[in-house]
């Protein structure tokens, strides 16, 4: 509200024939102090398409997906998490099958499903174990969930039901939407509904009443088919909760969002406990909103501005200086940064980003896929060379 | 929100904060003259400001105001200074009216450019250019949103707003759609409020509540519906659309975002339009409003009402549903099934109502064909529960063939820990003992369940009915008892042929039970599960033995073992075909190959701690993990699965501390049954290992392990305890003689202490006689058995029954004894499915005393099912008439009368 009435007083209206109030229409393309600062000429809205596009068979990339496949995919369907001492998890199980079906591979889909279903689905409810040691007894770890993952599985399982018309696939993925509706979706909060990351371990009541929130869990893409698969969770709701966290959560000089987050009340902090970066998690937010098209120019803002100086490869940013700490070499990772390009500003892919480099870890590499993807689906003139 | 909009849009005033940088404005004729307020008669020339108002040239409109303020402070735009002049032009300017009267605005557009550039000192007609921008600002407009591009159109309208207005309603109404879509519900509402605001045309205002309706949630539409005006009759002008709004109104209901607050008159009219109207959607609104208030029969009524206008799977759904809250099951399964392929919640509703009764501990009858059907759906959706649940139907009928294969399915894609416990018994009782350890040690760390089938607990199971064929003499009474045998979900379930007088079915609703699977003793009967594979039904020869089937022990040779944790199984879903499958794969990406499997063994020997796990058997039984062996050398080969840990048993089971008192639950008269059968029934087991029914010959022993024999070191560890209590025997051999000496003498001592009610002693003297032979070991392990369960111990009774001295006789008495402990400690628990589970058990053993007919009643009652408990304790109370039947059948009767529950 004081935004509004801020961007109100300083934006001039012109009024005639009979009488409207467009003051209504004070946009967020010049609100927001935190990206360009007082002065900076209003940018155009972004160009985004929010429809839902089905991905099934858009991942135009042959080469990539086999090579993908060599490196990351046994033959039992279980997806390697090669940086992490080759363990699976049920994210890794759920990037693969959505590539799988963006692929229009039907058998590679049904042995990472095989995989997933006889490995994962352990749990009293229809969530997933979130971890998978494959040399330890018993390989499940862990009898928690985590949110992304299970999110992943069902929005892969949706889209593949309706890509290859499979009713078998849309009930396994509903039954997993109704229990991250059920169980992960909290329905009230001042940014409205928003997803826990895991049953257990992440309330309020397990964390003194201001629960911990992690950004990058919001895969948004997923909410529309979501919506559809498990009508009693409030999806549409969640994009809008989602970028409402998200324009709260600018921390430090780069006005970044971190990888973990508390949420006490109406404010939005870097969760105690976790280092207060943006990482690993927090870099697939520019992603996910890409891929499912929603955001303002606003919104990707901080992302653009991190990653356009700077060509060289990504870097983790610690949020209080506003710097980067490490580096992340990967390739895969710059395909994002190159994504966000494209959507603000129309830039192409570099090469370093288009080509798909199979020697880099799984999660790069995943990323890349993924950027590739969202790219094809709906920014293809990034990809023209 | 909205009054800073408004008084701000009606200030018509702009700000003071305007770009600077003063211009000449060009000397051009003034289309109107300067309006000024009447106490300022200075003539202002400002047709500069009117000629670039009238060509919408924004920011020279914004420089020419600064200039005229500068030079007359308090100077404000004239309300006319954008009010289309009327310069329609001349004849000669007709063909650009005419491409304006065609729409085509891009044509005209280039003719005024040409004709301007070839005479600068032409200009078209100002109404022309005004009207020829608004009419392209809409197209634009119309344009975006039908691309969808909602945050494009938003940004437009801002640009220049004088562009539409409020007597363009369409265009508002699309603009204040768009803003929804874009998720901006506030900037969406402030247009709609706008327009309620300036618009006095009823039917107008009328549409735009209902435009809003479309987009904005419903505590958004109140908002609006708050701003109509309210006639001498006291109703709100929207009322007129009351059906709409009452709809939308039971729609948040329904989504939980208001409160159930809908005024009963509203409804009422509601219902009375949903009853007239063809749109099947209307009624099932209704159904779904009283199915979320609980209100079954009044829901199941409006969807039966919305499915004969041809409601869909959603409506059908809403029936099923109602239907399974009544508890009206056979017709919401056949409901479920019928409207499986039109919704997926169905099917999966049809596999889990189906499926509850399939899984039950003794399995009712159901048909070939519904199994069938039931088979057929679960193999489409490759559902995990169902696959379970046909597992269990056919482990709980004997037919382990087909549980076998379901269980398979089931765990590769349902593995929970029922499911893999179903596999496990299903491997054990086909005799596939390296699929067995396999099986268990995989889950070892996550499912207890599943560990504890090789660790003793308190967790006993009996025979299946299925498989019992001696008790043919004992269950004579129960067929001929006048109670129907009633399962745990309260059905009832009766043997083909069933006696007449027990026939408990309506008339002409008895099952057929042609082409049917019964148990031995024609108590039960099943239908046929059909293999996945569509294989013949495979029999399993059953343990015709007598000797009831035991959990299998803790052997160190099953358990810890090391073996691969990924779960091996695959089964893919049925195909259905689909009619036009998207394209092939590219070769390449389909000719590549897998990633290698980074670890290959070996495989760990033994269980990690899992974050979120219950503790499992051996951890809560207290066994001690030890290393009997030393770590392989680096580079040896061999046999990965011989174990290289093993698990030391605690002592045995019998706690002298224990008290053992059992609570009598309310209302029920439990008496442990404590009547030794004499000791000259039983036998020394190498003579006569097993006692054959008379109609059913006994086939040679079928055990697959051998019973684990006490090993010296318990031995040792009794005589620990018993030198640490010999005060306590002591005191016994005082009135009882002597337990210390020989086993015989030990064994006497035990029925002497038994006798004076110090069972915990005697089980002391019968664990010494234990170490005794023949016929004094076997008195000693029944008579362990009998004073544990007095106490109210299982423990020694399980010990007993592994000991493989016991007759069947005694057996059955045992096993009989240990359910009705069971039963009573479930039923003091508050499980009262699981009592009735139990007493179901011991009464497919021995014939039901009263005393367990009348805790069936009470947990009938607790499950609220006053009917059949009313029945049973009516039946009690005709056979003999006691305070405990005449208390039950009165607590039965006042929960049957209406208005009690």
């Amino acid at each position: 509200m004081t935004r509004l009435r801020s961007s109100l007083r300083s934006a001039a209206r012109l009024v005639a024939g009979s009488v409207l109030a467009f003051g209504i229409f004070a946009g967020a393309a010049h609100a927001n102090p935190a990206t360009g600062g007082k002065g900076t000429p209003a940018l155009a809205p972004l160009d985004l398409d929010s429809r839902l596009i089905p991905l099934g068979g858009r991942l135009d990339e042959p080469q990539a997906w086999a090579a993908y496949k060599t490196r990351f995919i046994t033959a039992d369907g279980r997806i390697i998490d090669t940086a992490n001492g080759n363990i699976s998890h049920s994210e890794g199980q759920g990037y693969g099958l959505l590539l799988a079906v963006a692929a229009n591979d039907r058998a590679t889909f049904r042995r990472i499903l095989g995989w997933t279903r006889a490995n994962l689905m352990v749990r009293r409810d229809e969530l997933m174990a979130w971890r998978f040691d494959p040399d330890k007894r018993p390989g499940v770890s862990d009898t928690n969930n985590a949110t992304d993952g299970d999110v992943l599985v069902a929005w892969a399982l949706s889209e593949a039901a309706r890509f290859w018309r499979d009713p078998a696939y849309n009930v396994e993925a509903r039954r997993i939407g109704a229990a991250v509706a059920g169980e992960l979706m909290v329905k009230q909060s001042a940014f409205g509904p928003w997803l826990l990351p895991a049953v257990r371990g992440f309330s309020a009541s397990e964390q003194d009443g201001a629960p911990i929130l992690n950004l990058s869990y919001f895969v948004f893409p997923a909410f529309e088919r979501l919506q559809k698969m498990a009508p009693e969770g409030n999806w549409h709701r969640l994009v809008d909760s989602g970028l409402n966290l998200l324009r709260s959560s600018r921390f430090g000089p780069a006005h970044l969002p971190a990888e973990w987050e508390s949420l006490k009340g109406s404010v939005l902090a870097p969760a105690p406990g976790f280092p207060a970066e943006f990482g690993y998690n927090a870099l697939r937010i520019p992603l996910y909103m890409a891929f499912a098209g929603i955001g303002e120019r606003s919104d990707y803002q901080p992302f653009a501005t991190l990653w356009s100086a700077n060509t060289g490869p990504l870097s983790v940013i610690s949020l209080a200086s506003g710097t980067a700490t490490r580096s992340m070499a990967e390739p895969g990772y710059g395909a994002i940064a190159a994504l966000v390009q494209c959507v603000v500003n129309g830039t192409g892919f570099p090469n370093s980003a288009r080509v798909f480099y199979a020697e880099q870890n799984y999660y790069p590499a995943t990323l890349q896929m993924l950027s590739l993807l969202a790219a094809h689906l709906r920014y293809p003139s990034c990809l023209r060379p | 929100m909205p009054s800073a909009v408004s008084s701000w849009g009606l200030g018509l005033v702009l700000a003071a904060t305007l770009a600077s940088g003063l211009r000449a404005a060009p000397a051009v004729p003034a289309a109107a003259s300067a309006t000024l307020p009447a106490t300022k008669p200075v003539k202002i020339d400002d047709s500069a400001l009117r000629y670039y108002a009238q060509h919408h040239q924004m920011d020279r409109v914004k420089i020419e105001l600064k200039r005229l303020q500068a030079l007359y402070p308090g100077y404000k735009i004239p309300k006319d200074a954008f009010a289309p002049v009327a310069d329609a032009g001349g004849p000669e300017d007709q063909p650009l009216w005419d491409l304006f009267g065609a729409d085509k605005l891009d044509e005209l557009e280039a003719r005024i450019k040409q004709h301007e550039h070839s005479d600068p000192s032409w200009h078209p007609p100002l109404l022309l250019v005004t009207k020829l921008h608004v009419k392209m600002m809409r197209a634009k407009i119309l344009a975006m949103y039908k691309a969808a591009k909602w945050d494009n159109l938003l940004a437009l309208a801002k640009t220049d707003p004088s562009a539409f207005s409020t007597k363009d309603l369409d265009l508002m109404w699309k603009v204040a759609a768009a803003a929804a879509n874009a998720h901006k519900m506030q900037q969406s509402l402030s247009l709609y409020e706008t327009i309620l605001k300036t618009e006095q045309d009823p039917q107008k205002r009328i549409a735009t509540l209902q435009m809003a309706m479309a987009h904005l949630p419903m505590a958004s539409i109140e908002d609006l519906y708050a701003m109509g005006h309210v006639g001498p009759d006291g109703r709100n002008e929207f009322d007129v659309i009351l059906t709409d709004i009452t709809r939308a109104r039971i729609v948040a209901f329904l989504h939980d975002t208001r409160p159930d607050n809908i005024k009963p008159q509203d409804f009422a009219s509601f219902r009375a339009y949903a009853k007239t109207a063809t749109d099947p959607n209307q009624p099932g609104l209704v159904g779904w409003y009283y199915y979320k208030r609980a209100d079954y029969p009044n829901a199941l009524k409006w969807f039966k009402l919305a499915i004969s206008k041809g409601g869909d799977g959603i409506i059908a759904h809403g029936l099923a549903r109602s239907l399974l809250e009544l508890g009206n099951y056979p017709a919401a399964e056949a409901v479920s099934y019928a409207w499986r392929d039109h919704y997926v919640p169905n099917s999966m509703l049809y596999i889990d109502i189906l499926g509850r009764q399939l899984a039950e501990s003794i399995p009712p009858y159901v048909s070939n064909q519904d199994l069938a059907n039931y088979a057929g759906v679960t193999l489409q959706t490759s559902s995990g529960e169902g696959a379970q649940a046909l597992g269990w139907y056919a482990y709980n009928s004997c037919q382990y063939h087909a549980a076998l294969q379901w269980f398979h399915r089931a765990a590769a894609w349902y593995p929970k820990e029922s499911t893999i416990k179903g596999l496990a018994l299903t491997y054990k009782r086909l005799g596939d003992m390296p699929q067995f350890v396999a099986t268990v040690n995989r889950y070892d760390g996550l499912f207890p369940d599943v560990v504890a089938l090789v660790f003793p607990d308190d967790h006993y199971t009996t025979p299946l009915p299925c498989e019992q064929s001696v008790m043919a003499p004992l269950a004579a009474p129960v067929l001929a008892a006048p109670a129907a045998i009633i399962n745990q979900a309260g059905q009832i379930v009766r043997s083909d042929p069933p006696p007449p007088e027990a026939m408990a079915y309506a008339p002409g609703t008895a099952p057929n039970y042609q082409d049917s699977f019964h148990d031995p003793l024609w108590r039960y009967v099943w239908g046929y599960v059909p293999s996945p594979t569509g294989e013949p039904y495979q029999p399993v020869q059953p343990n015709y033995h007598g000797q009831a089937w035991h959990m299998p022990v803790y052997d160190p040779r099953l358990f810890p073992v090391a073996v691969n944790p990924q779960n091996p199984l695959r089964y893919a879903t049925l195909q259905n075909p689909a009619p036009d499958a998207p394209a092939r794969l590219f070769a390449i990406a389909e000719a590549s190959p897998s990633a290698p499997e980074p670890f290959t063994g070996p495989w760990p020997a033994l269980a990690r701690k899992v974050s979120g796990a219950p503790a499992m058997p051996y951890q809560s039984n207290g066994y001690k993990l030890i290393s009997v062996m030393a770590p392989r050398a680096k580079g040896a080969t061999g046999d990965d699965t011989q174990p290289h840990y093993q698990f030391v048993p605690p002592p045995p089971a019998i706690d002298p501390g224990a008290t053992g008192a059992l609570d009598r639950p309310a209302g029920l008269p439990y008496q442990p049954l404590i009547q030794p059968i004499p000791a000259a029934a039983p036998v020394p087991q190498q003579q006569l290992p097993y006692v054959a029914a008379p109609a059913v010959p006994a086939p040679p022993q079928r055990r697959t392990t051998a019973p684990r024999r006490a090993s010296a070191r318990d031995h040792a560890t009794a005589q620990r305890l018993v030198i640490r209590h010999d005060r306590r025997v002591a005191q016994a051999a005082t009135t009882c003689g002597s337990a210390e000496g020989t086993p015989r003498a030990a064994v006497a001592a035990g029925w002497c202490l038994m006798h004076l009610n110090r069972s915990e002693e005697a089980s002391q003297a019968f664990w010494r006689g234990t170490a005794g032979a023949g016929s004094t070991r076997a008195d000693a392990f029944y008579g362990m058995a009998l004073a544990g369960l007095n106490s109210g111990l299982r423990g020694p009774a399980r010990s007993a029954l592994q000991s493989g001295t016991l007759s069947p006789q005694r057996q059955r008495q045992i096993d009989a004894m240990m359910l009705g402990l069971e039963a009573n400690d479930d039923y003091r628990a508050g499980h009262y499915r699981a009592a009735l589970s139990a007493l179901d058990r011991k009464r497919s053993i021995v014939p039901e005393q009263r005393s367990d007919s009348l805790m069936r009643a009470w947990s009938l009652l607790n499950l609220s099912k006053p009917r059949a408990a009313f029945a049973l304790f009516q039946a009690l109370d005709r056979q003999v008439s006691t305070a405990d039947s005449r208390r039950g059948l009165g607590v039965a009767e006042a929960r049957l009368t209406p208005g009690n529950n």
